[in-house]
Parts: structure tokens; sequence; C-alpha cells
């Protein structure tokens, strides 16, 4: 073994190395894990988004597909399956009755689970196909309806087919939210039997697939010249807003900390290359006296440092992947038991982040030992003062490594700019505050003067610390806001009694019966809303289907709309411009418009709105505008009225509530008192929708432990970088009689103080990047925070000093003697 | 053997441009000593770096067995300190991390010499510290520590030898017994000899004293 390899192994026992090489196995463990992590909890996650529609992708439209796109797909190796829905008789033997009929392949669902039970109402057990041929399920308010039992048969058009299931829930329900009719579901080669599909009949159809994303582009490319304009896409992670929103939000969020943890552990592994280079100059110049030449010099480090990179890689890849089997092993329950497996790049990733966290941060105070002068064996006051290149180099890792983890140059930017500018601006900010410590702290006792005179006497290098600490503390007080103001936000959107049913369909008559038994079994109920579907015709006057022309969603615009009236705002609107009325039922017909239904058509204040209601003309002024929460499952409308409308006649009303599941058989009893009511059964959604964001939080709460502790591992290299130093001067002091409580007095001062003015620091870049973050990356209201400014101090001052103490104990116990023989 | 030409070091600072060495001119012969006098901050110990090419003169030139040291990088530097030259420093600087034997070892290992074991531990033989071989530079005393810098700076055989005051972090007696050593080692090698100090009782020992003051090669004399 040559003596090259005999001083790093003797430096790497000696501890030396030790701080290096845990700062670039926990860079690549976090970005392992979480990499590991995130990519099975996305998959996961999207296959759970999935389910919401059955499938990865659906294309929907009134007209059959071309049969040769089937064998397309067929080609590319996707999942395929169809579904018809038409509207049809339902024939019992004693009763008839409108159900919605889907029927459906014997591959469907691709993703996500039918839920069917033996009796309406009944215990439900999952399915993953639908009904065979022959047979009939129905939806379970359907039994009373039709008073049919299971094993009766059911005629549907031109055919009868027997009931053997009640079918309690569809994973595609959302796709067809207010749809009036219950549902009954068929096998596909019942269809042509029935011949309930006539020309004329309102069909939609269905194809839905699953498999690669890029087959499915594929796919998409090869029909797009055939596909008529009436043919929609969607996707999973389309297909349920909140959802969508949630999982975008929550991916930001993992791809955020990972940055921020990457950036954390290779700042501390910049501090623990920059301490050991330090430690290596003396050598270095001895070396060269005897002949060593630069290069020589530069193999020498860069071959101990690949060796080092090596073992630091192998074993972060390692500690990644057992770390996230310990995570999945301790939520064990709390995460799906499907897991999607995670491919082999999560690991490339890994390693590639661990090399160029090494080249980025490690390396240059490595190289720069090459240019050690000599000279400095004789004339140790040699100053070599780094390079302003070496800085950009840095930078440029940091850039690489958030690109490469990203994937999003504006985040980048973001990230690395935002950086920059902390570090130049803190640096400045911090020599102002040790400034004024030093000039109004000196009139305070003993321990304050010795720990303020040690922070000014080393004002360079605790500038430095200060501003490395304050980006640590900045980043960690940033992704904890943000995760508390996610979690916050999501829960807030789905409470535990968030409404699951809706009944609507229901008449002014049977509103007493309703009301006696929501009192008996509901909670968290909304008012009961009139309801009368109409058209809308002209803006002023100019026609809608002008004014729609472009617009993407224009269906939206000329489809009939769900439209209400009402004296109160419902609780999760809010005016934004014009005023609510408060004289209802009073005066002319005026109309309160949702915000964006109205900005997309150009629709203001004041303009006059015609419609089409049960065939009749109808105006009315636009007095207000308003935003709402589509995603809080409470019934909402586009169009408000402020009196009833006369020609919407034979209005019906909505109601949503909470029923638990215990009172869900209950339903039966409503059904069969109020024929004509429909109920939408949301709460299977609902559950699906927590369970995914019970996940995300999960996966959240874990990179952040992740972050947390690579933020502390910058603390504490940062501590070490100064412990040389603390050494002697803590020994000078015991040789002059400085009792240790005095120094443990010190240390705390110093660290605190040194805390307490990163966390100030760290509160004023967090407002700024938090700025950027909810109101660009996260789409969410931007505020300040001021207890932040009054807690960062306060956590920095505690933290730092904890750890700085518990990190520099060995200063006050190492017996002085053997600290000062070392150094004379 | 060493020969400096008008050698300039000016360096700028808070109150002007600092001239450390003013137009040094001097040279040395193959096989002599020489011993360079001057109190502290006359530009003694500079002067050595720039002779030994440590460091590059502002203006003027050094030329080492030939060699213009100011005309090289610090890549040809080094392979030639590592062929000519050994240096024995006032504060030892021994690699911490290397056993006694080892930092003997050092310049050896650049040749990649089979026999370097037997090489150094004659050598740490000669130093009297055959029995320490195995200790880190932390369990020698001071003088244990300057004789393995000693064995270190003889293990290459190199033609000319620099030392930086090597007795002046060591008591009297240590110090004379470094003393011995060191001119004995150097009859023995016959190696040209450049001495850095502020002990006359040391620097009367070599051929020749010159006397640093201010910057100035003030006096290059015979000895008394």
């Amino acid at each position: 073994m040559s003596l090259t390899w005999r001083m790093f192994w003797r430096d790497f026992r000696a501890g030396e190395l030790t701080l290096l090489l845990v700062s670039l196995v926990l860079a690549v463990t976090v970005v392992t894990s979480i990499s590991i992590f995130a990519e099975r909890i996305r998959s996961t996650i999207l296959t759970e988004a999935g389910s919401l529609l059955a499938a990865d992708y659906a294309l929907q439209g009134s007209r059959e597909m071309n049969p040769s796109w089937f064998a397309i797909a067929d080609e590319l190796g996707l999942e395929q399956a169809r579904v018809v829905s038409f509207s049809s008789m339902l024939f019992g033997d004693t009763a008839n009755r409108l159900g919605s009929v889907r029927a459906v392949t014997d591959t469907y669902p691709l993703k996500g689970s039918l839920q069917v039970a033996d009796a309406p109402f009944g215990e439900p057990e999952s399915v993953q196909s639908g009904p065979p041929p022959g047979e009939i399920w129905l939806a379970s308010r359907l039994f009373p309806l039709l008073e049919v039992e299971v094993g009766d048969m059911v005629g549907i058009g031109a055919t009868d087919l027997r009931v053997s299931k009640a079918l309690i829930s569809e994973p595609d329900q959302t796709a067809s939210l207010f749809n009036v009719e219950p549902r009954a579901m068929i096998n596909m080669a019942d269809l042509d039997a029935t011949q309930a599909i006539q020309p004329g009949s309102r069909v939609t159809y269905r194809w839905l697939l699953a498999g690669p994303d890029l087959a499915h582009t594929e796919l998409r490319n090869a029909i797009r010249s055939e596909r008529e304009p009436h043919f929609q896409w969607r996707s999973a992670r389309r297909a349920n807003e909140s959802v969508g929103e949630a999982l975008d939000r929550a991916e930001s969020f993992l791809l955020l900390s990972g940055s921020l943890a990457v950036i954390l552990a290779g700042v501390a592994l910049a501090m623990s290359a920059q301490r050991y280079s330090a430690r290596h100059v003396d050598g270095v110049a001895l070396m060269k006296t005897v002949g060593y030449t630069p290069n020589q010099i530069l193999r020498m480090y860069g071959l101990g440092l690949s060796l080092l990179a090596v073992a630091g890689i192998v074993l972060g890849l390692l500690l990644g992947e057992i770390t996230h089997q310990a995570i999945i092993f301790l939520l064990g329950d709390l995460l799906p038991s499907n897991l999607a497996m995670h491919d082999w790049r999560s690991y490339g990733m890994g390693a590639i982040t661990g090399f160029v966290a090494l080249m980025g941060f490690a390396w240059p105070p490595f190289y720069r030992l090459r240019d050690v002068p000599p000279v400095k064996v004789i004339r140790s006051e040699v100053f070599q003062r780094p390079k302003l290149l070496w800085q950009a180099w840095g930078a440029l890792g940091i850039m690489l490594i958030v690109l490469l983890y990203s994937g999003d140059w504006q985040l980048t930017l973001v990230m690395v700019g935002g950086g920059l500018v902390c570090i130049w601006g803190a640096g400045l900010f911090a020599r102002v505050l040790l400034w004024l410590l030093r000039r109004y702290g000196s009139e305070l006792g003993r321990t304050w003067r010795l720990g303020l005179s040690s922070l000014q006497r080393r004002s360079q290098q605790n500038g430095l610390q200060v501003v490395i600490f304050a980006i640590a503390l900045m980043l960690l007080f940033t992704l904890t806001m943000i995760r508390t103001t996610l979690l916050a936000e999501w829960q807030q959107q789905l409470p535990e009694d968030s409404p699951n049913h809706f009944v609507y369909n229901v008449f002014e008559d049977d509103l007493d019966n309703l009301n006696a038994w929501m009192d008996d079994y509901a909670s968290n109920r909304s008012p009961a809303y009139p309801v009368t579907r109409g058209r809308m015709t002209l803006v002023n006057d100019q026609t809608v289907d002008d004014l729609s022309r472009d617009l993407p969603d224009r269906n939206n615009y000329r489809r009939e709309l769900n439209m209400t009236w009402s004296p109160d705002l419902g609780s999760d609107n809010r005016v934004v411009a014009g005023g609510w009325w408060d004289d209802y039922g009073e005066g002319d017909l005026k109309v309160s418009v949702e915000e964006e239904f109205a900005r997309n058509i150009g629709i203001d204040i004041g303009d006059t709105l015609h419609y089409s209601v049960g065939g009749l003309d109808v105006s009315a002024e636009v007095t207000s505008l308003r935003s709402l929460n589509w995603e809080s499952f409470n019934p909402n409308f586009y169009m408000i009225f402020n009196q009833p409308l006369e020609a919407g006649a034979g209005a019906f009303y909505l109601v949503s509530f909470y029923l638990s599941p215990e009172d869900k058989p209950a339903l039966n009893e409503l059904v069969r008192s109020i024929p004509t009511l429909a109920v939408l059964e949301v709460d299977t959604l609902i559950e699906q929708v927590q369970d995914i964001i019970r996940n995300v939080t999960i996966a959240i709460e874990f990179i952040l432990i992740l972050v947390l502790a690579s933020g502390m591992l910058v603390l504490i290299a940062g501590i070490q970088s100064s412990l040389d130093v603390r050494f002697r001067e803590s020994a000078l002091l015991r040789t002059m009689g400085a009792p240790a409580g005095l120094l443990r007095g010190t240390l705390w001062i110093e660290f605190g103080a040194l805390g307490a003015l990163s966390g100030l620091l760290g509160a004023l870049g967090t407002e700024g990047i938090l700025f950027y973050l909810q109101g660009s990356l996260f789409n969410m209201e931007t505020r300040w925070h001021p207890m932040l400014w009054l807690v960062a101090p306060v956590v920095g001052g505690v933290l730092i000093g904890t750890v700085g103490v518990l990190s520099t104990r060995k200063v006050i116990h190492t017996p002085p003697m053997q600290v000062l023989r070392n150094w004379l | 053997m060493i020969k400096a030409e008008a050698l300039w070091q000016r360096v700028p600072t808070q109150s002007g441009t600092l001239d450390i060495l003013k137009g040094i001119d001097l040279e040395i012969k193959l096989g002599e000593s020489v011993a360079i006098v001057g109190a502290s901050g006359s530009g003694k110990t500079t002067l050595l770096g720039m002779l030994a090419g440590l460091d590059t003169p502002t203006s003027g030139r050094v030329l080492l067995a030939g060699n213009d040291l100011t005309k090289m990088s610090e890549e040809e530097r080094a392979r030639l300190r590592g062929q000519y030259v050994g240096f024995v420093f006032q504060n030892f600087q021994l690699l911490p991390a290397l056993s006694a034997l080892e930092n003997v070892m050092l310049p050896l290992e650049l040749r990649r010499d089979t026999s370097d074991r037997e090489t150094a531990m004659a050598l740490l033989d000669q130093v009297g510290l055959s029995d320490r071989a195995t200790h880190y530079p932390r369990q020698l005393s001071g003088g244990e520590q300057q004789r393995v810098a000693i064995a270190r700076a003889f293990a290459s055989r190199p033609p000319i030898l620099f030392a930086d005051e090597p007795t002046g972090n060591l008591d009297t007696d240590t110090g004379r017994n470094i003393e011995e050593l060191l001119f004995q080692l150097n009859r023995e090698y016959q190696t040209t000899l450049v001495l850095v100090t502020h002990d006359h009782q040391l620097a009367s020992h070599c051929a020749r004293t010159c006397v640093m003051e201010a910057g100035s090669l003030y006096s290059d004399r015979a000895p008394k």
C-alpha cells in the first residue's frame, strides 16, 4: 500500500473524512430514498387516480369508435375496455322505471374495482369485472322502485336479464355526476339483444385504455386525423380536479424538498471538504518541498476522493433502499397494498447526485490543494485567496442537481438565483448585525462579553457561518411552512364530515318528508336549493354560440345549466365583483355568475343575460360575480338568481349532506318514501380522495424528516469547521483559569447569538421564497407570516445553540495541555 | 550550484509597497556550507524560499544546478526540488498521519524505488531512532521529531540541503545535539548546505556566513 493510501486510510480512521463521507452518504441516501419513495407513491397515486376513471386514459364521444382504432391499440400493447351508456326503461314484474344503463366489456374496469352486494345497500365486495352475459346489476335504489329482488328477471328493451347483484359503486362514477337516473349494468354481449340503441338515441361511448404513456401518445397520434372533434380524451390525472391538483402540488413539493435536501447535503459536503482540505494545506506544502508536483498532488487527492465517492455512493444507495423499505414497513397499513414497484432510475438518480454533489461541492476545495504554495512551510501567513471561479463551479453543481432532480428550468433558476441573492444579501446583513452586537453587547456581563467578543474575533468566518445557517434554516422553514399550509388546505378541503351524498329530483311536496328523514340521519347538510334547467342564449345582444366559438370548453356554455335562486350566499362562495342582494324576491330579475365562467366568455357586471328556461325567454342583469370552491363537494351553481324563476315551474330541490356508513341502509327508506328522488353517492369517491391525500401527507412528512436531517448535518458541518480554532482558544482561556462553566456559557451565547441571527435572516429568505412558491408553484394565496419572524430567531438560537454546544463539548473537556502541545 | 542575481521581492501593503528583498546577489558553490543570519523580519527566510524554488521573486533570477527557477513552472520546480533539494524546518513539518518511518520514506516514494524501506530504516538508525520507527509524530518529543525530519531530508540524497532555523524550537542541549547530527550527516553525504538562523553559534559551523538586514545581504564574509 502506498503512502498516499495509508494517509487516506488513517485520516478516515481518525474521523477526518467521516463528516465528508456522512454528507455524501446522506446526499445519496436522501435522493435515492426520496426518488424511490416519491416514484412509488406517485405511481400508486396515479393508479388510484386511474381508478377514478377506471383507466389511465379514456376517449369519449357520442358516436361509435372506428374498430380499426382498437387494432392499433392492440398492436401498441394497450389494455382496452369499452363502455356504452344510454337511458332505457327497465321493467320489473309490477313496476317500471327509467334507468341509466351501462353496457361494459369483460375487461372493464381496467383500473380500480366495482363494488357489488348480494342485496340492495348490502355489505359491498370488490369485483374486477362487470356482469356476465344474461345478467343485470341494479343500483340499490332500483330494487324498491322496480319491486324486484336478486334472482328476479328485469326487462330491458327487447330482452330479459336476471338480476344477480346490487351495484354499489363503480370506480368511474364521477364521470356521470348528476346523472338523474339510477344505474344498471349489463354485459356488452347483451347490448344488441336489447335493441335499446336506435338512431337518434342519446348514447355515450367510452373507450378505456391502460398502459404506458408512450404507447398512449402513439395511439393518440395515429388516430388524430380520424378523430372527430366530438370525441374527447380524458386522462386519469385530469379525471378528478381536486385529486389532480393535490397530486400536482404534492409532486412539486416532493421535487422541491428533494432538491433542497440535496443542496443542504451539498453544503455540508462543501464545508466538510473545505475543512478537510484546510487541514491538509500544510501537509501538501511539505510534500511539494520534497518534490511532489502539483499534478501528483492532484492525482493523489483525486484518487482519494474517487475512492470516497465509490464508498459513499454504494453505501448511500444501500441506505436509500433500506430507508425506503423501513418506511414502507413502518407505514404498513397506511400505504396501499398494491404499491407500485420502482425502477432502477431511482438508483441512477442517487448515484448521479452523489457524483455531481461531490464534484460540485467537494472537488473545488480538493482541487485548490494543487495550488498550495510550497513556501507555506516556512511562511505560514501566506494566504491563498479563494477564486470566484470556484463559487461559480459550486453554483453550477447546484443547478445541475436541481435541474436533474426537478426537470424544471424555472424552479432551478429561482432556487439558484434566490440562493445567490441570499448569500450576498445575507452576508452584508450578517456583518451589520454582528457589528451592532459587538457595539452594544459590550456593556453586558463577563460571559456575554467573552461570547460576543469570540463572535467578533471570527467575524469573517462567522459571517459565512451565519449565511450558511441562515440558508439551512430558510430552507427548513420554507419546507415546514409549505407542508403545514398544504396539509391544512387539504384537510380543510375535505373534512371528515364532508357532504358525501347528494339528493335531487325532490319536489316541493316531498320536502317535509326529506327534512324529517335528514333530521334523523344526516348531518352537515346544505340548504335545499331549488333547481331548474335552462340554456343561456345571449350575452347582451351577442349569441352564446358566437361568443364561445373559440373556447375549449364550449359545450359548457351551450348545454343546459342547473340554475338556482337564493337569498343567501353559499358558505364557500365569495363575491369578487359587484354586490350580493339584500332585497331577495323584489324588483327586476338579477343574476350572480360564477367568476371563471363569466370571465372566459366575457360576462361583466351590468351585462344582460338571456336564457331559455322551459321554452320561455328570461333575461336578467348581472349584479355580482362569485368565486366558489368546486372541490368542496357542496352543491354549487354557475347561475344564482335573486327570485324564483317563474318560467322554471316544476323546479326540483337539491340537498347535500353527510351520511355515516352505519346509516347508509336508511337510504332505502328514503328512496321508498320519495319515489322520484335520485341519490348521488360520492362517499366512495371522497374516501378515495382522502386516501390519496393521506398517502401524499405521509410522503411529505417522511421527506421533511430527511430534509431536516440534511439541515442538521449542515449545522454540524458548519460548527465542526470552526472546531480547531475553538479548541485552541478554549485551551488558552482555561490555562488562564477560566472555569468550565464560563466557557460553556460563552459557547451558548456565541452559538445562540449566531443561531438567532441566522433565524432572523432565514425568516427574511423564507418570506421571499414563500412569496414565489405559493404564488406560482402551488397556486396558493400569498400572505405574510408575522409569527415566523418571532419564532425563527428563537428556533434558530435554540437549535444552533444546542447543536453547537453539544458538538463542541469536547472543547471544554479536553485537557488544555493536549490541545496546546499540538499547536506549539 | 546556486546563484541568485539581482533578486527583488516587493509586496503591496496598505501603506505602499514593501521591499522584502532588495536586489540580492549570491553564489553558493558545490559542497559549500553557508549560513544566512539576521534579525526577525530581515528577509532571510524569504531569501531561503527563493533560493530553494519554493517561491518566485518579483524580479531577478535564481539558478539552481544550472536551471533558471524563475523560468520554470511550479510543476518543473517541484521535480527539480525532488531531485536536488532537501529541507529541515524550524517546526519539523512531519505529516501527522504517517509514522516516523513513513515520513522518512515520503521523498523516496516519488522515485518508486523498491529499497525505500531499507534506505529509510538505515537513516532512522543513523539518527538513533530505529526503535521508534512505527511511532507517530505526536508520540515523539520535539528533538526526536527534528531527527526524523533530518533523516527525511537526507533520504533522497539531495545535493543541496536547506535548513530554516533547525534548532529554533528546541532547548539548548537538544539543539546542540541536532546541530551535531546535521553537520555530521552533511559531511558524510557531502551536501551543499544553506542554513538560515539567528543563532551565531550554529552559524559558526558553516564555512561562510552572510548577514541579512532589512532586505539587503549586508555582508558576505568568510568565518572568523
